[in-house]
């Protein structure tokens, strides 16, 4: 068993042991090893001015994630590149020669976290258009230069030229072993994970970190221990058996955003305006099924989908709308973790909605998922789930009967709007009014109505 | 730990006198919160306030002492609520601003008029959340005192330590020669200044102080919300015969500052019977300050929207009207503006935007689910400038080095600076270089109030055109006839390594023209017709602010104002718990600044002008200007798309159910 971490900065082996591991790889990277370029600004993922690229596998590209809300536990056998590694000797990287050239900053603090996801960007293309520019850069926020400029930079880039990190830092520690080192254990069975679990009590499983990090840097929040599953390398398992799609617990949103591209592509269009790429890098499908927030994006699909959840390695299986007890509940054993998730491919009639403040990069006020399932012009059954109103991602029997056996129609649906909003009971808070989640449970039906049936006409 | 320092050990700090509003040329001092040292008794103004600081050798410990300090509390009472305590608002004027004009009977005006608006509007708490947070570096040797401070007015920061801590200023070194963003909130010597600089002082030790992301929210100035009252009197054919402005904001006993919402209402539109005033109503609450374009952006959203409600009353084209009551002369002075090119700037926007197209009846533009509008809104923003000095240095060599203490937060003072210094000694860029940021350098003002390239750029252009005349005297030669390719030569025969001089440009003490930068913005939104959530689809904004210097960072200044602007109007919102007196959303995640995806097209125009009276580079500022007035166009769109006249920013889907 090792006793310490291993991981590359811009091609050098760092490693690190005991309560050092708990420190965040931006605080070690500026305080440990003095490299300044990697900027801190909100510490909790909402602004990337502390993007790195990160590399887990020899299987994969070069990623950016937010260095702020990463523990180094969770980078043990990764390689990662920061701004000052960007540069070629004394010559600027491309990515930078076009920030320059655009006028692409003016105060300069976000720049080094521009750069840092624009290099990501080139790494798999010579050639980017304006909605990959745009959604590669959501996670990066700029307070001076309105964007418009680092957009323009952003497509200028000479890709062709631009040097690939993973030429540049191909190689990658050898970390496939278990790691244990003062309460962070990374083992390399699953049983010897359960036994961990169930033996500290409290014992935090940290993935991708995008929830727990927030509330470590923000709520003070030290768990007894800590379980990271990425050893694990079964759970990386991504495939689709007979219409489901089987993830394990380290695939991230971003591969899983990937994957179902053409294959749930409704589910695609909300996971595109989930987060940033950095916190999609990081973050965990399992993850946000396990956070259980309310108004967690992917849980409306998984619930009018009847995902299945696998736990212990097949030992129980539960249907994901049994798996929520309450708020934050969860039916989980102490001695218990979630390996696995069977997410059905759905081809009825499909719905999702995610609605925010600002439109990208927010959590949501209020999701909906939408499925109905049609026979010869009218409604046999349907599936409705809303999330935002209440403790849990909640599923709406009354409007679901109402539906039932009848021909879609503006009326019908403006009339199954009024029961939906009966159905659900939300609060207010700094996301959106109790009144506007209601109008919201409310008028999100005839929109459903004409997104499903009218537009096609 | 190395310290735990508050009111009970700390060291007795003078009160700085406060001389000048702010930015004054001869570096006044500049305590933000003037009524308050910190540490100085054991009163809380408000919550939030700093009560104590811990010093340790590292981040951590310095966390985990400051977690093990325990307060003792005696609970007083505590006004927390703008509109609970609005029978106690006060005039609080200042020096640039102050707090009431009158001209003709306004209210007589008004009654008598044919056509009227008379409407509140109200703007919330915003903070400023540049990307990097306030921060320093102090480190004394004996009594002299080197300060890396993330500062936009170094020499007040000199001068107030100096008063404070009883050093003469010659002792201080204050350092800021990068800074991550300030839109105004590192204009004042913040708390956090005078603690870091007193901690170093009791450890003997260099000490680096941050302020954290959340107590950036409490301790480093705001926007304060405020409540206004517009009331707009006019003839049938829509001439103005009256405007009235007046309201109140937050404010606080330990800061003077108030947000001056009236300015522009004494500038923009013509009336024959005018009269504004603001207030303040003390609260129990975090310090306001100046913001991006503090008192035009909120007061010319409450003033823009009520000249759209007129507009719709009278049936008169929104744009027409504006010219309509376009003032030719500076309304309440009667002084000539020194140029004015707002009728360009609304022609050159509105044709770009295509105007014409609109058809003026309230949700009568669709596409698909979509409600379409059409906004537009004028912004204006007074051309300041105060006293600055540079040294402008050339050495045989050919190269030049220009010296002005000033800043560059980003708006580019760098590049102008150093373009402006090549084109008057007409000398390539690339020999001339200059350096920033350090009062060790000559004097400037504070890098606010859009008036830095007018301030700096007077004095670098005096410095420039003196070194030429200098090096022409040389010769006895007449400097126009000079070839700058034999200013070596020269140097040379006369056996100098360098010949350097310094100018100190002044305003004049009196100014017979009123001076201003003026624009206009046209704005469409896509409004979600179920949702009601609305988009900035596309805004087509022109400026006028007298020459423009470098064409790239003015329309980079241009580009962030416009967003400033998105934010403001439909994001940008600081929430306030009454309850505890404290602002709740005070990070990233929850207050919300736009980002890429809600930016679509954005055009700005650069109208030119030739303006020979403002200063002697006839450079006006456009750092703010091109924010003032966006809000306001957004909130007229948003009618025009939906017909709800939202008078409360920001626009959020709540107020359009
Ligand atoms: C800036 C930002 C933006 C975000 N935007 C969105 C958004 O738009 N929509 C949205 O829904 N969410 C959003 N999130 C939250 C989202 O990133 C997380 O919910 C993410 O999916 C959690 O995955 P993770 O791997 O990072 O989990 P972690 O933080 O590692 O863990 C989260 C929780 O799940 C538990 N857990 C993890 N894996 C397992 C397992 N295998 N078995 C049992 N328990 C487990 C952990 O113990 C912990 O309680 C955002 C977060 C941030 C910081
Ligand atoms: S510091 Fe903002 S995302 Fe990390
Ligand atoms: S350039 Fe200042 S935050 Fe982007």
């Amino acid at each position: 068993m090792r006793d310490h971490i291993l991981f590359h900065v811009n091609g050098r082996e760092h490693q690190v042991r005991a309560a050092e591991v708990f420190t965040t790889l931006s605080n070690y990277l500026r305080y440990g090893l003095c490299a300044t370029g990697t900027k801190v600004v909100c510490e909790e993922g909402d602004c990337g001015a502390c993007t790195v690229l990160v590399r887990r596998a020899a299987t994969e590209e070069y990623r950016p994630i937010n260095s702020c809300i990463q523990a180094l536990h969770q980078l043990d056998g990764m390689s990662i590149v920061t701004v000052e590694g960007l540069r070629d000797g004394e010559n600027l990287s491309a990515v930078q020669e076009a920030m320059v050239a655009c006028h692409g900053a003016q105060c300069g603090y976000c720049t080094p976290g521009f750069v840092v996801a624009m290099t990501a960007l080139y790494e798999k293309h010579d050639r980017v258009d304006e909605k990959q520019v745009r959604d590669g850069l959501t996670g990066n926020l700029c307070r001076c230069t309105g964007y418009e400029p680092i957009i323009k930079a952003a497509l200028a880039v000479d890709g062709a030229s631009a040097a690939k990190m993973r030429d540049r830092y191909p190689d990658l520690p050898e970390a496939g072993d278990a790691v244990q080192t003062d309460r962070f254990f990374a083992p390399s069975t699953l049983d010897d994970a359960i036994a961990w679990k169930r033996d500290h009590p409290g014992c935090t499983i940290v993935q991708g970190g995008t929830d727990v990090g927030v509330w470590v840097n923000k709520r003070a929040f030290n768990a007894p221990a800590v379980l990271s599953l990425t050893k694990l390398r079964e759970l990386d398992e991504l495939r689709e058996e007979d219409g489901v799609i089987v993830a394990g617990a380290n695939v991230t949103l971003a591969a899983f955003e990937r994957f179902i591209e053409h294959r749930i592509p409704e589910l695609f269009r909300i996971l595109n305006i989930f987060g940033a790429p950095q916190i999609k890098n990081a973050g965990t499908l399992i993850g946000n099924i396990a956070n259980g927030s309310p108004i967690g994006d992917t849980l409306p699909y998984l619930i009018v989908a009847d995902a299945e959840l696998e736990l212990n390695g097949g030992a129980r299986r539960v249907v994901i709308s049994d798996f929520y007890k309450g708020y934050k509940q969860f039916d989980l054993g102490s001695d218990e973790l979630i390996t696995r998730v069977r997410v059905p491919i759905i081809r009825d009639t499909l719905k999702l909605y995610k609605v925010s403040r600002r439109r990208d990069l927010d959590i949501s006020a209020f999701t909906a998922a939408f499925r109905l399932v049609m026979n010869d012009g009218a409604i046999e059954s349907s599936r409705i789930a809303y999330g935002g109103v209440g403790p849990l991602v909640l599923r709406l029997p009354k409007t679901e009967a109402f539906l039932a056996g009848k021909r879609p129609s503006l009326e019908l649906f403006t009339e199954a709007g009024a029961i939906a909003r009966s159905e659900v009971a939300p609060i207010t808070d700094v996301r959106g009014s109790k009144e506007y989640r209601l109008q919201l449970a409310e008028n999100i039906l005839p929109r459903f109505w004409y997104d499903a049936f009218e537009v096609q006409r | 730990m190395l310290a735990v320092l508050s009111h009970v050990n700390a060291p007795k700090l003078q009160k700085p006198q406060r001389t000048q509003g702010g930015g004054g040329g001869e570096a006044s001092s500049n305590l933000a919160e003037t009524n308050y040292i910190p540490f100085s008794d054991g009163t809380i103004h408000y919550l939030g306030q700093h009560i104590a600081v811990v010093v340790a050798d590292t981040l951590e410990h310095a966390v985990r002492g400051a977690a093990l300090v325990r307060v003792t509390y005696d609970p007083k009472p505590a006004k927390t609520s703008l509109d609970e305590h609005r029978a106690s608002a006060k005039e609080k004027g200042t020096q640039q601003s102050p707090a009431s004009f009158a001209k003709g009977d306004a209210d007589a005006a008004f009654a008598s008029a044919p056509l009227k608006v008379d409407q509140i509007y109200r703007t919330p708490y915003e903070h400023h959340n540049p990307m990097e947070a306030h921060g320093l570096i102090a480190s004394w040797e004996g009594d002299y005192l080197t300060l890396y401070d993330s500062s936009q007015n170094i020499f007040s920061v000199r001068r107030t330590i100096s008063q404070m801590f009883g050093v003469p200023p010659e002792n201080i070194h204050v350092l800021s020669q990068y800074i991550g963003g300030a839109f105004g909130s590192k204009g004042s010597v913040w708390p956090h200044v005078v603690i870091g600089v007193m901690a170093a002082r009791e450890v003997k030790r260099p000490v680096k102080l941050m302020v954290t992301r959340k107590q950036l929210f409490f301790t480093n100035g705001h926007r304060p919300a405020t409540e206004q009252r517009v009331a707009l009197g006019a003839n049938a054919d829509g001439k103005l015969v009256s405007i009235i402005h007046e309201g109140f904001g937050q404010s606080n006993n330990v800061c003077t500052f108030v947000e001056a919402f009236t300015a522009s209402t004494k500038v923009i539109y013509d009336s024959p019977n005018m009269r504004g005033v603001h207030r303040g109503v003390d609260l129990d609450l975090p310090s306001g300050t100046y913001m991006r374009a503090p008192g035009d952006s909120t007061g010319m959203f409450a003033l823009d929207s009520a000249m759209d409600e007129l507009a719709y009353t009278a049936k008169i084209d929104p744009l027409q009207l504006r010219l309509i009551n376009h003032a030719d002369r500076d309304p309440l002075t009667g002084k000539e503006w020194s140029s004015k090119s707002l009728k360009e700037c609304y022609a050159q926007a509105a044709e770009r935007f295509g105007w014409s197209r609109r058809t003026p009846e309230p949700r009568s533009m669709r596409d698909g689910r979509d409600l379409i509008g059409c906004g537009m809104a004028s912004a204006n923003r007074p051309s300041h400038r105060a006293p600055a000095s540079a040294r402008a240095l050339m050495r045989s060599d050919g190269t030049v080095l220009i010296r002005s203490g000033s800043h560059d937060m980003g708006m580019g003072t760098l590049t102008v600076m150093t373009q402006l210094a090549a084109e008057t000694l007409d000398v390539p860029i690339e020999r001339v270089r200059m350096e920033l940021g350090d009062t060790n350098l000559p004097q400037t003002p504070i890098a606010a109030g859009s008036m830095t390239a007018a301030s700096v750029g007077s004095a670098v252009f005096g410095a420039a055109t003196e070194l030429r005349k200098k090096i022409a005297a040389l010769d006895g030669v007449d400097p126009a006839t000079l070839d700058p390719a034999t200013y070596t030569a020269v140097l040379r025969r006369h056996y100098l390594n360098e010949i350097e001089v310094q100018f100190n440009a002044k305003p004049p003490e009196e100014d017979p023209y009123s001076s201003h930068a003026f624009g206009a913005h046209f704005v469409e939104v896509a409004v979600d017709a179920d949702i009601p959530v609305v988009r900035v689809r596309r805004v087509v904004s022109a400026f006028a602010g007298g020459r423009i210097l470098n064409a790239k960072t003015a329309r980079s200044q241009g580009l962030g104002g416009i967003v400033w602007g998105i934010g403001m109007a439909l994001l940008e919102q600081t929430h306030l718990d009454t309850k505890l007196g404290s602002f709740t959303n005070v990070n990233f995640g929850e207050y919300l600044v736009p980002v890429n995806p809600d930016i679509r097209q954005l055009e700005v125009i650069l109208v030119e002008e030739n303006d020979p009276h403002v200063n002697p580079i006839g450079v006006k500022g456009i750092g703010e200007v091109s924010m003032v007035g966006v809000a306001g166009a957004i909130a007229n769109a948003v009618f025009h798309a939906t017909g709800k006249r939202v008078r409360e920013l920001p626009i959020t889907v709540e107020k359009l159910l």
